[in-house]
């Protein structure tokens, strides 16, 4: 009797937060995948017409989709590479709490603090023709016209990992440093004695008893790099003619410039994939561990 | 000894310079117009009325205006929520409760990016296209799901005897709930609060897809669209970037430890 009465006040405590995700995220995410089978090129919802899998069809077949796919898996390789590997030699050194530590921790945690749209105009601007950078290498004599960074095919994409990096390695720092705290002491001072280099003890003591903080790490930066969109957008809105559209940026602009909102859906669908996948991936290695 | 003190020294210069695209924001902030694209770091000709200049031009009492009042009411309405559902999930669990608790934590994986396209026309066919609300409720939904799964991780936490005590006593669930779960929950209520905080503040796609008017804007629209343009002047671009850094600067100033738990509460084992 009780714990009917129980189960009653159960659910009503969690129906507003199921109702909320039932309306703004279950229903659009069905919504979406109906789209993707959907000809549908206006805002008028009488004229949806299902067109089987024409979409899936259209996006296979199209140049700027498989782009925007490369463009994204080159960003969430190299962020993730080098944000753990940054991450992972910042903790090290703030983790030694030698004078200079703190400054250094705070330093490199600050950027995490802002928001992407912020670094993209902050960097925008530095790596301008007039800009700190092409300045200071023009002062250097490496190059004599300014390089234009955003402008250019070939270094946009590259530019804008190096912004994403610069403002997330502290970020990984601060879970490594979390993550070495538990590292014993023994184990450490027990390398050392056998005569263990620091590079040996790197290798053979610490990374495997933090294994699960990089699986977490990594797994973090994949999913929030599939996902990129607001610092693309505010840097170089995908250009120069594509050469740094991602899979956001493209989805955006078929949906809001060109109002394709099938073929818009099918990349959602995509996204959606991607970071399911890499979610299932990080729940399979995390539950192991528990 | 002086091995130590190199190495020090070695690590504020690289601490500096780390900093260095911040330091030199800084610096064209406070150039005259005529410096902006000759010197290349600080002059002697101070100008500290860019920032007045850039909080008039590019309305900044409006847009954190918008910004505060999106994130405070969409975080307090999350926190109410997902912490009577996170205690729902945990401690008065009912037939369909965990089925329910994975079906919103599923929520975690679906990017805000995904669902812009019914979104929209969800916020279009309420009559909330353009208005704050929009905004609210679609950061209340996806603020939940991280929520609710600390919640509930917390609230799994708290000795069983506690809440059967009280029960016994004849209190009721919601009465246990204000009175013992909450006051015991205060650090994970901190840890969400920042989360949540953070990641609305900074959102930027559904804002830019849900705001026509710009007198709506929030923060990040406002920014790439006015600050951000390539004809605003350089120097208030940049004072504009320093006016919006500093209010959460000073706050993780204030509760640095708290802060990163909250902002790194994403990594949570789930």
């Amino acid at each position: 009797m009780l714990s009917k009465r129980l189960g009653k006040i159960g659910f009503i405590f969690s129906l507003p937060a199921i109702l909320f995700f039932v309306l703004f995220i279950s229903i659009p995410v069905f919504f979406t995948i109906f789209l993707s089978f959907a000809g549908w090129k206006g805002f008028d919802l009488s004229q949806i017409r299902l067109v089987g899998f024409q979409n899936y069809r259209d996006v296979i077949y199209d140049k700027i989709f498989w782009m925007s796919f490369f463009h994204t898996v080159i960003f969430v390789m190299l962020t993730t590479v080098f944000l753990n590997l940054f991450g992972f030699i910042g903790a090290m050194i703030i983790d030694t709490r030698i004078q200079g530590t703190r400054f250094l921790k705070n330093a490199i945690f600050l950027p995490v603090l802002l928001s992407p749209i912020i670094i993209g105009i902050m960097w925008s601007r530095m790596l301008d023709a007039f800009g700190i950078v092409n300045k200071f290498l023009q002062a250097m004599h490496a190059t004599k016209l300014p390089i234009l960074f955003l402008g250019s095919p070939d270094l946009a994409l590259y530019t804008i990992i190096i912004a994403t990096i610069w403002q997330f390695t502290g970020y990984d720092m601060l879970l490594y440093y979390a993550g070495l705290q538990g590292v014993p002491n023994e184990l450490v001072e027990a390398a050392k004695i056998d005569g263990a280099s620091g590079f040996k003890i790197v290798m053979n003591v610490i990374i495997p008893v933090l294994s699960p903080v990089v699986t977490i790490t990594m797994l973090l930066n994949i999913i929030g790099g599939f996902k990129i969109f607001d610092i693309v957008y505010v840097m170089t809105a995908g250009g120069p003619n594509h050469h740094s559209e991602v899979l956001a940026t493209y989805l955006f602009m078929q949906a809001f410039r060109f109002n394709n909102m099938g073929f818009a859906s099918v990349i959602a669908i995509v996204i959606v994939f991607l970071s399911l996948a890499a979610s299932l991936i990080r729940m399979k290695i995390t539950r192991q561990e528990v | 000894m002086i091995r130590r003190f190199v190495r020090s020294v070695a690590i504020y210069l690289f601490g500096i310079l780390f900093l260095v695209p911040i330091i030199w924001v800084f610096s064209l902030s406070i150039r005259s117009k005529k410096d902006v694209f000759r010197t290349m770091f600080f002059t002697r000709d101070i100008h500290f009325e860019n920032y007045i200049i850039a909080w008039n031009t590019f309305n900044f009492g409006k847009l954190f205006l918008n910004s505060i009042t999106v994130t405070c009411i969409s975080v307090i309405v999350t926190l109410i929520i997902s912490s009577l559902a996170g205690y729902a999930f945990s401690r008065i669990k009912y037939r369909g409760s965990d089925f329910f608790f994975y079906v919103i934590l599923l929520g975690i994986m679906i990017p805000p990016a995904a669902v812009i396209i019914p979104l929209f026309l969800i916020m279009k066919s309420f009559g909330l296209y353009n208005h704050h609300l929009s905004l609210i409720l679609s950061y209340i939904a996806f603020g939940l799901p991280i929520a609710v799964l600390i919640f509930r991780g917390f609230f799994l936490s708290i000795p069983d005897e506690l809440i059967e005590a009280a029960r016994i006593d004849g209190s009721s669930e919601v009465g246990t709930f204000f009175r013992i779960v909450i006051p015991l929950s205060r650090p994970s209520f901190a840890t969400v609060t920042i989360f949540l905080f953070m990641q609305n503040w900074n959102e930027f796609i559904l804002a830019l897809i849900l705001l026509k008017d710009k007198i709506l804007y929030t923060l990040p629209v406002g920014m790439a669209n006015f600050v951000g343009q390539w004809d605003s002047p350089w120097q208030l671009v940049a004072a504009g970037v320093i006016i919006s850094a500093i209010p959460i600067f000073v706050i993780y100033l204030l509760i640095q430890d708290q802060f990163v738990k909250g902002l790194t509460a994403g990594a949570v084992k789930g």
